[in-house]
């Protein structure tokens, strides 16, 4: 099971049904089969599971407020509370989520939740991003039919064949596309660590902390520094067809590796992102309130002030900046968090531009997260 | 600055099925959590492997580290021809003689890297039978430094954290590393 949704509070039938069908059109979309998807209504607890991404939706209505989420949110489980309307925002919620950004199914609120909560799993398309990491000479045709299929599957792939122009800054642009990617799919020819650029891509997506996948072509004997790769799938001679293409079962094998793969290493960089945030928060004396849609934060500041804190994934920009102060709808100060290790020049370059000419929303990276917070607060 | 010993290993191979099944990933994972937890507050003390050198030298870059003063590495003159080039560009190797044979030259090199002075807290993480060797040995050379061993990332350090009952006993599957590394090491 690659998803999970915990559906709490008190759905009406036509809010459920609708949230149901709208995710499924997105997984069709996807080429993700429904049953990778499991609805729990209102389930008493939740078993961890390494590798499953799971989002909840609390929907308020008059004989909610006493519901207990704590399981929910002591496992730092997002959760996105909805009401019917939004005037009754204030007193339908359990107070675990009162800080919580809350969406309302008024005026056609319904897609924005199951944008929401498809973006909560990661889910939406432009979320989507793999990284081909090939040697030209050894895996072209491969590579090209990955590209094919995996965009089929609504995948942002980078392949350098297409998608660099000529007289680019070349290394730039691939860090930087690098840096964007969730995954990196390593096409393991028998020369792929020969080549500077491959060996380059490969070392800087394990400091980035970008999944990484092998696929090992016939008779490639495994490199110990592989050995830490999330998955691993070892293709035999008989999984090509003279044209030195996949054939077609192998390719829907591998369509399949990408997207289980994806979905572990996602769900244990989420989990390990959230984990670092919580545990900074909580060090310094704040009070931790929750994770909500967008993996947003919420904490209460030694003082009482709340704060929202944002943690962005891959290279962050503007149009996160953007998203995060178009939902504060109660003026909390924002604050976006980041992985500096690793991100390439253009991006630290773009962050402290946003930085400095939007400077009501800091950025903080996620290394020494306390003594940046501490920080925040001694401004306040 | 206090020292931390790290101690980490993919399992593989038949004596792999030794232990626990162990998931590679998760200990990489833990590695580079580690070392971004404690740079800047501890030294990383750890015999030399290919595939966590270079992540080191990575994140010290990126933070503005001077690698040579935020870890070093142990390497027995005996493996000399495995290990990468990069080891050769780093002044923060300790080359360790060899001895006539590997088990004899392991030893020398533990020896002399777990008798340091400064350290005051191990890490164990995967591994095999070497994993539980490096402990016993960490343990009689420091026996008041605090000592984590992992449980979800498998191999010869969960069967190790179940067999001491340590003070930061963890749940099998967490994934919380980060707090787990505070709290036991002080940090």
């Amino acid at each position: 099971m690659l998803y999970e949704i915990l559906v709490l509070g008190d759905p009406s039938e036509s809010a459920l049904k609708a949230l149901k069908a709208g995710i499924s059109d997105i997984l069709h979309h996807l080429s993700v089969a429904d049953a990778n998807l499991e609805w729990s209504i209102n389930p008493d607890s939740l078993t961890p599971s390494i590798g499953k991404l799971v989002c909840a939706v609390f929907f308020a209505s008059n004989n909610t407020q006493s519901v207990d989420v704590s399981p929910f949110v002591d496992l730092n489980v997002p959760i996105i509370p909805v009401v019917d309307i939004v005037e009754n925002v204030s007193n339908q919620f359990p107070k675990e989520l009162s800080e919580l950004n809350c969406l309302s199914l008024d005026n056609d609120g319904m897609d924005m939740l199951i944008a929401t909560t498809a973006a909560s799993l990661g889910l939406m398309p432009e979320q989507r991003r793999v990284f081909i990491s090939y040697r030209r000479i050894e895996s072209t045709e491969v590579a090209l039919q990955l590209y094919e299929r995996f965009s089929r599957m609504r995948f942002n792939v980078f392949l350098d064949t297409y998608d660099i122009l000529p007289a680019k800054p070349f290394q730039e642009i691939l860090l930087h596309r690098l840096c964007e990617s969730d995954v990196l799919l390593m096409l393991d020819t028998s020369e792929y660590f020969s080549s500077e650029w491959t060996t380059y891509e490969f070392g800087q997506a394990n400091a980035k902390k970008v999944t990484i996948l092998r696929i090992g072509w016939p008779d490639v004997e495994r490199s110990e520094q592989t050995m830490g790769v999330v998955d691993n799938i070892d293709l035999q001679a008989a999984d090509f067809t003279h044209s030195e293409k996949l054939i077609d079962d192998r390719l829907e094998q591998v369509a399949t590796f990408l997207e289980r793969g994806r979905n572990k290493g996602m769900a244990i960089r989420r989990s390990m992102t959230i984990n670092t945030i919580k545990n900074a928060v909580e060090r310094i004396g704040w009070q931790f309130d929750g994770v909500g849609a967008n993996l947003q934060i919420e904490a209460k500041l030694n003082n009482g002030s709340m704060v929202a804190l944002r943690p962005i994934l891959s290279a962050p920009n503007a149009m996160d900046l953007q998203q995060a102060d178009e939902v504060n709808r109660e003026r909390k100060q924002v604050v976006m968090l980041y992985d500096n290790v690793g991100l390439t020049t253009v991006a630290g370059n773009h962050i402290d531009w946003l930085g400095k000419h939007i400077n009501h929303i800091p950025w903080l990276t996620l290394h020494d997260l306390d003594k940046q917070l501490s920080d925040l607060e001694a401004l306040q | 600055m206090k020292e931390l010993f790290l101690s980490a290993s993919v399992p593989y191979g038949q004596r792999a099925a030794n232990f626990p099944p162990a998931e590679p990933y998760l200990i990489q994972y833990a590695v580079r959590e580690f070392a971004l937890s404690v740079l800047g507050k501890r030294k990383i003390i750890y015999g030399g492997h290919p595939s966590i050198t270079p992540m080191l030298w990575a994140i010290c870059q990126e933070l503005n580290l001077e690698p040579k003063d935020h870890f070093e590495l142990y390497q027995s003159r005996f493996f000399d021809e495995q290990f990468p080039d990069e080891n050769k560009r780093f002044d923060n190797v300790v080359f360790v003689d060899k001895k006539s044979t590997k088990q004899d030259s392991l030893m020398a090199m533990r020896e002399q890297m777990l008798s340091r002075k400064n350290l005051t807290g191990g890490l164990f993480i995967g591994g095999m039978e070497g994993i539980i060797d490096e402990h016993d040995m960490f343990a009689r050379y420091n026996p008041k430094a605090s000592i984590l061993a992992l449980r979800s990332p498998g191999g010869a350090a969960d069967t190790l954290a179940q067999k001491l009952n340590l003070q930061h006993q963890q749940e099998e599957a967490t994934l919380n590393f980060n707090k787990l590394f505070y709290q036991a090491f002080g940090l």
